[in-house]
Parts: structure tokens; C-alpha cells; sequence
């Protein structure tokens, strides 16, 4: 898959799925991969920078399975940049869309 | 790479962040990497999805928006700055101390040697002025000695006539050196005793000196007393010595 759409797309892919559900980074992992494939080595950056930004807070919870989990829950403010984030997007992809079925009309 | 190091290469690269933070990314990272392995992936794997250690660093720092060579790099140039100054610095101090040292030790021993033929000079003096009836008195042996090897006859008919005289020269002779030695052992003992006394004292004045007491005075008199006394103790001893 293109990185450059990959990398547009991910955060909204992260915001969102954290916002359905707090989630452990192991666990996000595999919940973004089902959308999009991506390497730890980008998620876990990605939820530094989230949560430095405050659109994420982290919480330990004891595990049964080994040592206690850090779980990322959005914010309010989290929220509101993935509100904005769909917005764009919505628009963005709207916008390619009806670009590209104008040529494919066109030919 | 196995975890440990790369966990422990990327806490280094990651070094200016707050300890606390340190700790709870290497805690997360190394838990993801277990969580994988547990999955079934090798340990390799389980690393490698992190991607290069550099890069990872550096993606998280972006995070804090720190960047990455900034510090590492201000550091060392401070750093080399200050070792090659210091060692310049090093090397200038001991030249310079080393050529004063060696100059140091010349003049002293210079001194040393001085002092010591001036103070064998005076012990040697003073002696000669206590024993001068003594030393008369062997000169006068002396001369007796110089005529018997003279002449090759008298010493034929000396021999006849020496008779009764020779041993009570002999005698005489024998009961001076005894004497002479008897002296000099004296002069050693007492004029030695004083001197460690003196130097005992001396000791006991420097550091009174030192205290703060206002014994100048009294200390450099005893230190040229101690000398004194204890090169005439020397004379007299190299002086017993060859009796």
C-alpha cells in the first residue's frame, strides 16, 4: 500500500479506534493493522506524540496475563481533533472521489 | 540484535529525555516485544517490527519535538574542547615543573655539599684547638720518628742505647693514644647526646613555630646550635674511628 496514504490516514485510523475502545499498545496494533498495515516502530511514536499533544491519556491496569498494561483513552480535546480530522477527511476523499469518477465519466 | 540491546541502545539515544519517561517507553516496548514472542515470532522479529533503533529514536523525540544530534553532538564538541585544553594545560604545568624540579635539586645538592665540607671545616677546627697540647706532643713523636729513619747506623747503635728509654717512649706513646682515643670516644658520646638532644629540641620548637608561637628566635639559634654540636660529634667520631 502507498505510504504516503498510509501515513495521511493513520492517525484518524488511531484516534478512532482508541475512541471506541481504551486500548493497550500491543492491542492497537493489531486492531490498526486490520485496516491498514503498519509496524510498531510507527504506531508507538505516533501514541507518544498523541499523547504529549494531551488528545490521548494513559492509565496502568493490573493484567492477569503479566505485568500491569498502559491503556490510552482520548480526551475531550482528543475528540474534537477527530472530529476535525473526519471532517477533512470526509471532504478530502469526497473530493478525489467525484475527481476521478468525472474522468473515468469522461473516457 | 536481541531485545536487551536494543532496548538498552534506544534508552541511550532517548538519554535526555526525563528518567521517568525513559523507563515507562523501555516498560511498554519491552512488553509489546514479549507479547509477540508469546504470539509465536522469534525474538529478532518481535524486534525488528520496531524498525532501526536510529530511526525509532529519533520518531520519538520528533514527539517531544527534540531533535535527536542536537545535544549529542553539543556535548561532544564541549567536550573534546575541554580534554584537549586541559591536556594542554597538563602538559605546560609539568615541563614547567619538571625543569624547575631538576634545577631545585641541583642547587640543593650543591648547598648540601657546601654545608657539609663547611661544617667539617669547623668541626675540624675547633677540635684541633681543644687537642692542641695533644697534637704538640705527637708532633714531638713525630719528629723523634723522622730522625731514627734518618741515617742507617743509628738506628744499630740506637737500638743498644733505646734499651730502657725505647720502652718507656713506647710506653708513654701507648698511654697518649689511649688517651687520645679515651678523648675523642668522650667527645663523641657527650657531643653526640647534646646533638640529638638539640635536634629533639629543635623538633619540638618547629612545631611550636608552627602553632604560632613566637619562638623564631630560639629555634634557628638551637638549629645552628645542633649543627655545631653535631659536626663536632662527626669529627670526633671519624676521628675515634681511625685510632
Amino acid at each position: 500500500m502507498n505510504s504516503q496514504f498510509k501515513k495521511g490516514v493513520l492517525e484518524l485510523i488511531v484516534l478512532e479506534s482508541v475512541r471506541t475502545k481504551d486500548m493497550y499498545g500491543y492491542e492497537l496494533v493489531e486492531e490498526v493493522s486490520k485496516v491498514v498495515d503498519v509496524k510498531e516502530g510507527t504506531i508507538y511514536p505516533l501514541l507518544k506524540r498523541l499523547t504529549n499533544e494531551r488528545y490521548f491519556e494513559t492509565y496502568l491496569r493490573e493484567s492477569t496475563e503479566g505485568p500491569p498494561r498502559k491503556y490510552y483513552h482520548i480526551t475531550a480535546s482528543g475528540i474534537l481533533y477527530l472530529d476535525s480530522l473526519e471532517a477533512e477527511w470526509e471532504e478530502f476523499q469526497s473530493k478525489v472521489c467525484n475527481f476521478l469518477k468525472e474522468h473515468k465519466n469522461n473516457e | 540484535m536481541n531485545k536487551n540491546e536494543y532496548l538498552k541502545k534506544l534508552s541511550k539515544l532517548l538519554h535526555m529525555l526525563k528518567e521517568d519517561e525513559i523507563e515507562d517507553i523501555m516498560a511498554e516496548y519491552e512488553q509489546h516485544i514479549d507479547m509477540k514472542m508469546a504470539e509465536g515470532l522469534s525474538e529478532e522479529e518481535a524486534v525488528a517490527a520496531f524498525g532501526t533503533v536510529e530511526e525509532l529514536a529519533s520518531d520519538i523525540l520528533d514527539a517531544y519535538h527534540v531533535k535527536p544530534d542536537f545535544t549529542e553532538k553539543k556535548k561532544m564538541e564541549a567536550f573534546e574542547k575541554v580534554q584537549s585544553g586541559s591536556k594542554k594545560v597538563l602538559k605546560n604545568a609539568g615541563e614547567a615543573g619538571k625543569g624547575f624540579w631538576e634545577s631545585l635539586k641541583e642547587k640543593t645538592r650543591k648547598i648540601v655539599s657546601a654545608c657539609k665540607s663547611a661544617m667539617k671545616k669547623t668541626a675540624s677546627f675547633v677540635l684541633k684547638c681543644i687537642l692542641a697540647p695533644f697534637l704538640f706532643i705527637k708532633g714531638l713523636f713525630h719528629k723523634n720518628q723522622e730522625r731514627k729513619e734518618a741515617g742507617m747506623e743509628q738506628p744499630v747503635q740506637k737500638k743498644k742505647r733505646k734499651g730502657l728509654g725505647h720502652y718507656f717512649i713506647s710506653f708513654i706513646k701507648a698511654l697518649f693514644r689511649l688517651i687520645r682515643k679515651v678523648m675523642y670516644g668522650f667527645v663523641l658520646f657527650v657531643f653526640g647526646i647534646t646533638g640529638m638532644g638539640m635536634i629533639l629540641c629543635l623538633g619540638f620548637l618547629v612545631v611550636l613555630l608552627v602553632l604560632g608561637y613566637p619562638v623564631t628566635g630560639i629555634t634557628i639559634g638551637i638549629l645552628g646550635a645542633a649543627m655545631t654540636v653535631n659536626s663536632v660529634a662527626y669529627l670526633a667520631g671519624s676521628k675515634w674511628r681511625r685510632i
